[in-house]
């Protein structure tokens, strides 16, 4: 019924349309005003430079230019798609980012929760700082860390293992050990910036709330889940839209740093292959149909998240 | 009212702060194209061009009479090299020539590279960077370098006479198309070597061993310097990091078992091209390798190694054979002398000759002087200083050696009793005298000819200067010219993009191999899985190229 009111209502104000804008934008011109870097910004920097995704289908030669290289339509994707590692990137990929976005998402919520229930002010922002603190480590730094920690030699996760009687192990050449390492740091170092958005959304419980559910008997437990949990579930879903929108590009900076030749079959990814095959050896076309490639995994798996979050709760992103 | 004034100048400072970004770079781009575009009216009646003619002296100096201003790009990681106003050599130059440079550094990242290159806004010159793909893309396709196959016997009489020396440097330098965009550079002298392993005498006497001269040999010396403890439980040989594992320790030793050279492209004797990473000797040679780090003789942690730590390890004496030890000085060692040597050549059952792969002492990479320059003949002769055997004017100093090393009995001082020489440096300077020479006299140039006849007489460097001429530089073979054969653009577009996933696959499973994560019972499988990869149509290419190389 309201689709049909609206679509009634535009059929009638299109003539008028034009000039009802033109007033409607001098009407609130000021709120335009303050749009207006943004979209110049995105019109710039974000739909301008679309055009060259032309060279993903084009023998792209830097001397010819964007427009002046000869058109092979989709021979760059062919020749992805039948080569030696699509198969193991797409995979690796894949892999990272479900494991990084269903083992990493759910921990921001729980440290959120806790955080929420602290009673002492000052311990709670000790704690919320020291979780903070290592986000704001460089992905250089942290995974210099990481290296040093897990050396065989002299890493202090060995010295552990070493202690329980267990075999020392280079988990840097491990294929196997690849995904844990990155996804378990990952979790490490954004699980306490992760939690703002939910303590942030938790602010707006109203205590009326939880003092009726005390008068009522509620455990503690129950509160959380009855009252906390529903508050920052729009929050969650559409912040797991958003990740898994995501799940098809893996930062590129992080697997990279921690590749070795070793854990390559685990650790090269569609990023990290572009890098390599594009700007270290100058196939920008071939790169630029990797990118398309991934792009186009990414939009299938956003809109299959937002469906399906439309579907099973009211809160989507379109 | 005071809201909406505070509102509209918050926004209009952003929206300026967002137009002026753009601007500036617009105009940048203006300025360059108007420039490019005075510079083509110009050049094309160049050789005539009223203007330069008068100012231009093609035999004498200074080149012009008139101070001229020319663009170009280095490519170099900054910190590293002096300000060009006050190193010794680019000051003499501009002294001598009139000529000033206005440079633009480029850091030596290939990424950073490839994108100035993509840019399309090039300098009057290039010092170095242009490799076969750039120049193939620029200027045999693009068109954007000036053909400088007749201008260089006029213009350049010091890089002309070398090429009865060195007739491949004038074979290097032309492309298919019979144009020459480049100019070469021949380097020779104590350092030329490839595939050093330095060694540390003083752990070998204690053991009391002599220095390898086959496999065996040198398994056992490992062994017994790893049984006496002399490295404190560290493996005794340390490669600077993964890349010098490939291309300095398999390098080294891939000779030692079997009659072939090189472990990649090669001509195996017959003029056929093959490409060695899958040959039966990479295999031995990887058993071999694969032994070593099994039995903690080679450094386990390798693959994940920075050169920070290698560096500090070389350093407190916990290596024994290594690839980089230039930091070692006379205090880290226990009588306070340098004790420093390169092996030589290994042998085995396999092949009774020593041979290394040889240095590339032919390469060009510098020039791509750009077409809309009108001081194309200035900037030759200018860069013809660095070829020149004798100083070219008197007093100056400025010759081959020059380029490299700044001027003779101001930046270095040689003695010829001994054959070596020392760079003038302050007393108080503690550092690495080259690093002093980069900053001060002399950038590392990737053009002219350095054949500087003497050792240094650092410590440090004579040892391993001596180690090399005596146990390297004999033994070099020359290596296949796989970097200097030309290729069409189809031809080097297939390299491309079959050789990438290639390179990548061998680089993945030398790892494998040599760590024993793959048993080498799966060498079979490696090899299909190359020939799957495509090898057989880039050796085909690459045969092509080589014969068109031959003729």
């Amino acid at each position: 019924m309201d689709t049909v009111n609206i679509v009634n209502t535009i059929n009638t104000i299109v003539p008028r349309k034009r000039s009802r804008l033109i007033k409607r934008i001098i009407a609130n011109r000021w709120l335009y005003l303050f749009l207006a870097p943004t979209i110049i910004y995105l019109a710039i920097f974000n739909y301008g430079p679309m055009y060259g995704v032309q060279i993903a289908f084009k023998n792209f030669n830097p001397a010819l230019g964007i427009w002046g290289s000869p058109w092979v339509g989709l021979h760059h994707f062919k020749e992805f798609i039948s080569g030696y590692y699509f198969w193991p990137i797409l995979r690796n990929t894949l892999a990272v980012s479900f494991c990084s976005t269903f083992f990493g998402f759910p921990v921001p919520i729980f440290i959120a929760l806790l955080l929420n229930e602290l009673k002492c002010k000052r311990y709670k922002k000790f704690v919320q700082t020291a979780l903070y603190a290592p986000h704001f480590i460089s992905t250089v730094v942290l995974v210099g860390m990481v290296i040093i920690m897990l050396s065989p030699s002299t890493g202090i996760i060995n010295k552990i293992i070493e202690f329980s009687g267990l075999e020392r192990q280079y988990f840097m050449i491990q294929p196997e050990a690849f995904l844990y390492i990155y996804v378990i740091s990952g979790i490490w170092q954004g699980m306490g910036w992760g939690a703002i958005i939910y303590l942030a959304a938790l602010s707006g419980v109203d205590p009326q709330l939880h003092e009726a559910a005390t008068i009522d008997g509620a455990s503690r437990l129950q509160r959380i889940w009855y009252i906390n949990f529903p508050i920052i579930k729009p929050t969650i879903v559409i912040l797991l839209i958003m990740g898994v929108g995501k799940i098809a590009s893996v930062g590129f900076e992080k697997v990279f740093l921690l590749q070795t030749p070793l854990n390559l079959e685990a650790s090269e990814v569609i990023s990290t292959y572009v890098y390599k095959r594009g700007l270290l050896n100058a196939s920008y076309s071939f790169s630029a149909a990797v990118s398309f490639f991934n792009n186009i995994v990414n939009i299938i798996l956003l809109l299959i998240a937002n469906f399906t979050a439309r579907k099973f709760s009211e809160t989507s992103l379109f | 009212m005071k809201r909406k004034v505070f509102a509209l100048i918050l926004a209009s400072v952003m929206i300026l702060s967002l137009l002026s970004a753009c601007q500036s770079s617009s105009n940048n781009s203006n300025d360059n194209s108007a420039a490019a575009s005075t510079g083509q009216s110009e050049s094309s009646s160049q050789p005539t061009a009223s203007g330069s003619k008068e100012n231009f002296n093609p035999t004498s100096y200074p080149i012009v009479d008139d101070k001229i201003t020319v663009t170009a790009m280095y490519s170099v990681s900054r910190p590293s090299i002096g300000d060009p106003a006050t190193t010794t050599y680019w000051k003499k130059l501009e002294e001598l020539t009139n000529v000033h440079i206005d440079w633009t550094f480029v850091d030596t990242d290939e990424t950073k590279l490839n994108l100035y290159f993509a840019t399309n806004d090039f300098p009057d010159f290039f010092l170095g960077s242009l490799t076969n793909d750039r120049i193939n893309t620029y200027g045999v396709q693009g068109g954007y370098f000036l053909d400088i196959s007749k201008m260089i016997y006029e213009y350049m009489p010091h890089m002309v006479s070398r090429f009865k020396e060195w007739p491949q440097a004038e074979k290097i330098i032309r492309q298919l198309n019979g144009e020459v965009y480049t100019i070469p550079q021949i380097r020779l002298g104590t350092t030329a070597a490839e595939c050093q392993i330095y060694y540390r005498t003083d752990y070998l006497e204690q053991v009391g061993l002599s220095a390898p001269k086959t496999v065996n040999e040198f398994y056992n010396v490992l062994k017994a310097i790893k049984d006496a403890n002399l490295t404190k439980g560290y493996a005794p040989l340390l490669p600077n990091t993964k890349g010098h594992l490939a291309m300095k320790v398999e390098g080294f030793l891939f000779p030692a078992f079997g009659d072939a050279v090189q472990p990649g492209f090669a001509d195996d004797g017959t003029g056929k091209v093959v490409y060695n990473y899958t040959s039966e000797q990479y295999k031995r040679c990887l058993e071999y390798m694969k032994m070593l780090y099994s039995d903690g003789l080679l450094e386990n942690e390798v693959f994940s190694m920075d050169s920070a730590t290698t560096g500090a390890r070389v350093k407190s004496g916990l290596a024994a054979f290594m690839t980089t030890a230039s930091n070692l000085a006379d205090a880290d060692f226990a009588d306070g002398k340098v004790h420093l040597d390169v092996m030589a050549p290994l042998v085995s059952e396999y092949t009774s000759t020593q041979k290394v792969p040889s240095f590339d002492y032919l390469s060009t990479s510098t020039g791509g002087i750009n077409k809309n320059s009108k001081y194309a003949r200035e900037i030759l002769r200018m860069l013809d200083i660095a070829y020149a055997k004798e100083e070219v004017a008197p007093g100056t100093g400025l010759d081959a050696i020059a380029a490299n090393s700044g001027v003779k009995g101001e930046s270095y001082i040689v003695n010829a009793a001994d054959n070596t020489y020392e760079f003038v440096v302050p007393k108080d300077y503690t550092g690495n005298a080259w690093n002093y020479v980069r900053l001060n006299y002399a950038w590392n140039v990737p053009y002219g000819v350095y054949d500087f006849p003497y050792y240094n007489s650092n410590p440090n460097s004579y040892a391993r200067e001596k180690g090399m001429m005596t146990n390297l530089i004999p033994y070099a073979v020359d290596n296949f010219p796989d970097s200097k054969m030309k290729f069409t653009a189809d031809e080097s577009l297939l390299i491309t993009n079959k050789l990438t996933d290639i390179n990548s696959y061998v680089e993945q499973m030398r790892a494998k191999f040599i760590a024993g994560v793959e048993p080498l019972s799966n060498w079979d499988a490696y090899v299909a899985a190359i020939q799957k990869m495509g090898i057989e149509d880039v050796l085909k290419v690459k045969q092509t190229a080589y014969d068109r190389w031959n003729k």
